[in-house]
């Protein structure tokens, strides 16, 4: 870390102005390719405006700085342990938050590793969910006549559909 | 960096959509085709199932067991041998009225079964006299969505004594079933297309009018069958597994390959065998088993066979030994099998399997309540391919 202390102001959608050190700023390419950029040389004073809102870019960065260390270094297995576990606790969030913010917010800054995380997580809270629960969360309306939800039930004889 | 303004709304790109839902497991996707006609769309979609069966956490490949049983004749369980969790398969329509049942294959999550309607003589691979024979049925059944779809019967049901193959040809994307004569002449064979729903009959290429298929096995790798077989003509009257025959389920390409070194005649038993999506053949000696994998790039290029004895294994009792009569199989590193003879039961008259782990010879056994003799296993992946063609999907 020593040698990567130094970091760089982002605006959220909000307006609300974020620190970011440059390592953790690497874990997104886009990010990566505006410190690349002549903007951030020393003379500009131009702060970039990431589209994420402040309460999702505050988790965003959180995970970036955790990462950071071990995405530029690499980690021994007991490291690996101890992320996966802070992984889990931190996306101990509502299901709606990973689904329509933390999820966009990684695939909009090209974040491999916490999409993946992300898309696991969301899979795994809805993997039991009941259909109603799934319309609810995504606003879905029923578009299926009784007919056709019948057929459907028909095609897998004896699966659960509640 | 401008993307959509409004991060409230409750929308998901369908590729982000697509991600999370390719990590469901089959019951849940099964249970989501119902959330929106979007929904089922995505889920049924041929690009989304191919997803779900190459995504890197796919579930760990399950057991599927075939017992014989007095009500209903057949009874099918799922086995996941880390759990040792047991689950009862709902018999598909046919099963319940048989007489015999072969698993022709298990690929994707798909089965093949050939269900055995009245009377059946025993197959024995040259048999050209047939005439009381009874009929069969194929079956494409999928466990996991209760899905199923009675196969239609080819015109020369009655004539001779066939061999079935069943697999994926991923270039077309398609299931397909091979029915061919097992001795001498395959040609003409028939080939089943699942997207079609009908048999189309062909002509294969290279066919050698003196090989034989020896025996029902087969398995399904890269868009191609393989069967152990032999060649007429040669000096040993019982050169059964000397060749590994296979047919190219794309290109309708019949090519036959010399087996690994098996040993001495006499005690030549061989299981042709998936191991790590690889083409093998399990090499069963008196006191060995030798575990010869056919690497991908050599299979390739024809005509470059080349076999690599991967493991050998000993058995440390006689009791061990696997049974001459029931199927073998590799699940994850291990080789699954029934033990011979006495000690296929226990005392309880439950079913034992074995569990040989390749790489340490480690030797692991388990009993499964209620089974009856004559069990045959084979690995199976939960899926939600449909059985349906793919020109009408309504079933």
């Amino acid at each position: 870390m020593s040698s990567s202390v130094e970091a760089i102001t982002v605006l959220s959608s909000d307006g609300d102005e974020f620190k970011i050190t440059v390592s953790a700023a690497k874990l997104s390419k886009p990010l990566n390719w505006m410190l690349e950029d002549v903007c951030f040389s020393d003379d500009c004073d131009e702060v970039p405006t990431i589209e994420v809102n402040s309460k999702t870019l505050v988790k965003v960065i959180e995970y970036c700085e955790k990462h950071a260390p071990r995405a530029n270094s690499g980690a021994s297995d007991s490291d690996a342990e101890e992320l996966k576990k802070w992984d889990i606790e931190f996306m101990k969030m509502d299901v709606k938050d990973i689904l329509f913010h933390i999820l966009m917010a990684a695939n909009y800054l090209h974040m491999e590793g916490l999409y993946d995380l992300a898309c696991q997580t969301a899979a795994d809270l809805m993997k039991g969910m009941t259909v109603s629960q799934i319309r609810k969360i995504f606003h879905i309306k029923n578009d299926f006549s009784s007919e056709e939800q019948e057929q459907l039930r028909r095609q897998h004889p004896g699966c659960s559909f509640d | 960096m401008k993307i959509r303004e409004d991060h409230n709304i409750r929308y998901i790109p369908y590729d982000i959509l697509a991600n999370i839902l390719r990590r469901l497991p089959v019951k849940s996707l099964i249970r989501f085709q119902c959330v929106s006609k979007d929904w089922e769309n995505l889920i049924k979609s041929p690009s989304f199932i191919r997803d779900c069966l190459h995504h890197t956490s796919r579930p760990t490949p399950l057991l599927l067991l075939s017992f014989r049983a007095l009500t209903p004749r057949y009874r099918f369980q799922l086995l996941d041998p880390r759990s040792k969790q047991v689950l009862e398969i709902q018999n598909p329509p046919l099963i319940d009225s048989c007489r015999d049942l072969d698993i022709v294959g298990s690929c994707n999550g798909l089965v093949c079964l050939q269900v055995f309607n009245e009377k059946y003589a025993l197959s024995l691979p040259c048999s050209s006299n047939n005439s009381g024979m009874s009929t069969s049925n194929l079956l494409l059944w999928n466990p996991t969505t209760r899905q199923f779809r009675k196969v239609p019967r080819t015109m020369e049901d009655l004539n001779a004594r066939h061999r079935f193959g069943f697999g994926f040809s991923p270039i077309d994307n398609d299931y397909k079933i091979v029915k061919l004569k097992c001795c001498f002449a395959f040609n003409p064979a028939q080939v089943y297309s699942l997207n079609s729903g009908s048999w189309e009959e062909v002509e294969f290429e290279n066919s050698d009018g003196k090989i034989w298929i020896s025996s029902c096995k087969n398995v399904a790798v890269n868009g191609s069958v393989y069967w152990l077989g032999g060649k007429q003509g040669e000096s040993d009257d019982y050169d059964f597994n000397s060749l590994v025959v296979s047919i190219d389920l794309t290109n309708l390409v019949c090519t036959s390959i010399p087996s690994p070194d098996l040993g001495s005649k006499r005690s030549r038993r061989a299981e042709i065998i998936l191991y790590e999506n690889k083409l093998a053949v399990l090499a069963i000696t008196k006191s060995r088993i030798h575990l010869w994998v056919m690497e991908e790039d050599t299979c390739a290029s024809r005509g470059r066979w080349t076999w690599t004895k991967k493991y050998t294994c000993s058995f440390c009792s006689e009791r061990l030994y696997p049974s001459l009569l029931n199927e073998v199989t590799i699940w994850k590193n291990k080789i699954v099998y029934r033990p011979n003879g006495v000690y296929n039961e226990d005392a309880e008259g439950r079913t034992r399997f074995c569990l040989l782990d390749l790489t340490t010879n480690e030797l692991k056994e388990f009993v499964i309540k209620n089974g009856r003799y004559d069990a045959s296993i084979y690995t199976y992946v939960e899926s939600h391919v449909s059985v349906a063609h793919i020109n009408h999907r309504e079933l």
